[in-house]
């Protein structure tokens, strides 16, 4: 199941401090009141596992904060990449 | 189709020649090869008629009690409706109905047809970390049903968007860390209606 990111990266620290995840393109930046503080980026990847959503805390946890990769790539998030918003 | 006009129109005791015969039944035969066959009895009384490929006369198998009602199955696609009035009650739609471009007017849906399956909806996911004294500020998508919310610390208080959407449709609130020292994480579910 493909799903859509959007991560918030402070401006300051370089550091991706909140993730959104949902399997339909994202309509609404949940951060988006944070501009001044967030730069956004956006990923997908694909759950082959097929178990429904992977919660973003569970991405927040797998992904290296500053580099935004996934740290251990596994079925959960197979093709994991950066896109263009 | 051609009617059949008597040609032959003389006075009893009149002499009939061969050409007048010839001709009476050269009419006869040219009206009846214009008009439809009928068809034998059909399969079931007050069956609605419809034309073949010739042109001729066949029972459609479909069935009407003769007072305008179609009373029994109509097991092909019913198609083409157009401009018509069902005024009884249409039941057992097994397959799939299409309404292509018409609207639905006056429906009336049974009392709890609509279940929560047949709403299309999305989940999303939030998580994040919040410094201290931090009020990170959320919006959710148009449409959305009342959030999970879980914050890993008590110091995380939940608040009012600074932000006014000024509409249903822009849901917002925001997570306060009101902790001096400390981040704490928080996790947000949420679905919404797709569009």
């Amino acid at each position: 199941m493909k799903h859509y990111v959007i991560a918030a990266k402070n401006k300051k620290s370089g550091v991706i401090e909140h993730i959104a995840t949902s399997t339909e393109p994202h309509t609404v930046n949940p951060y988006g009141d944070s501009a001044d503080v967030y730069d956004f980026e956006y990923y997908e990847f694909d759950n082959d596992q097929d178990e429904g959503l992977v919660r973003a805390g569970e991405l927040l946890k797998a992904i290296n904060p500053n580099s935004g990769k996934i740290k251990d790539e596994s079925l959960r998030f197979s093709k994991f990449k950066k896109v263009q918003s | 189709m051609t009617d059949y006009s008597r040609v032959y129109n003389k006075s009893t005791g009149d002499t009939v020649v061969a050409s007048e015969f010839n001709t009476e039944f050269e009419s006869i035969a040219t009206a009846s090869a214009t008009k439809a066959n009928k068809t034998g009895a059909p399969a079931t009384t007050n069956n609605l008629a419809m034309l073949n490929a010739s042109g001729d006369l066949e029972d459609s198998l479909i069935e009407t009690d003769g007072a305008g009602e179609i009373t029994a199955d109509i097991t092909g696609a019913a198609s083409g409706l157009h401009g018509s009035n069902l005024t009884g009650d249409v039941t057992n739609v097994d397959n799939a109905m299409s309404i292509s471009s018409g609207a639905v007017d006056t429906a009336e849906l049974a009392s709890g047809a609509v279940q929560k399956v047949k709403i299309q909806t999305t989940t999303v996911s939030l998580a994040g970390s919040i410094a201290s004294f931090t009020l990170q500020p959320i919006t959710l998508n148009s449409y959305c049903f009342f959030p999970m919310i879980h914050c890993s610390g008590s110091p995380l208080h939940l608040s009012g968007h600074a932000t006014d959407g000024a509409s249903a449709d822009n849901a917002r609130f925001a997570i306060y860390n009101t902790s001096g020292t400390t981040a704490y994480t928080y996790d947000v579910d949420y679905r919404y209606i797709n569009a």
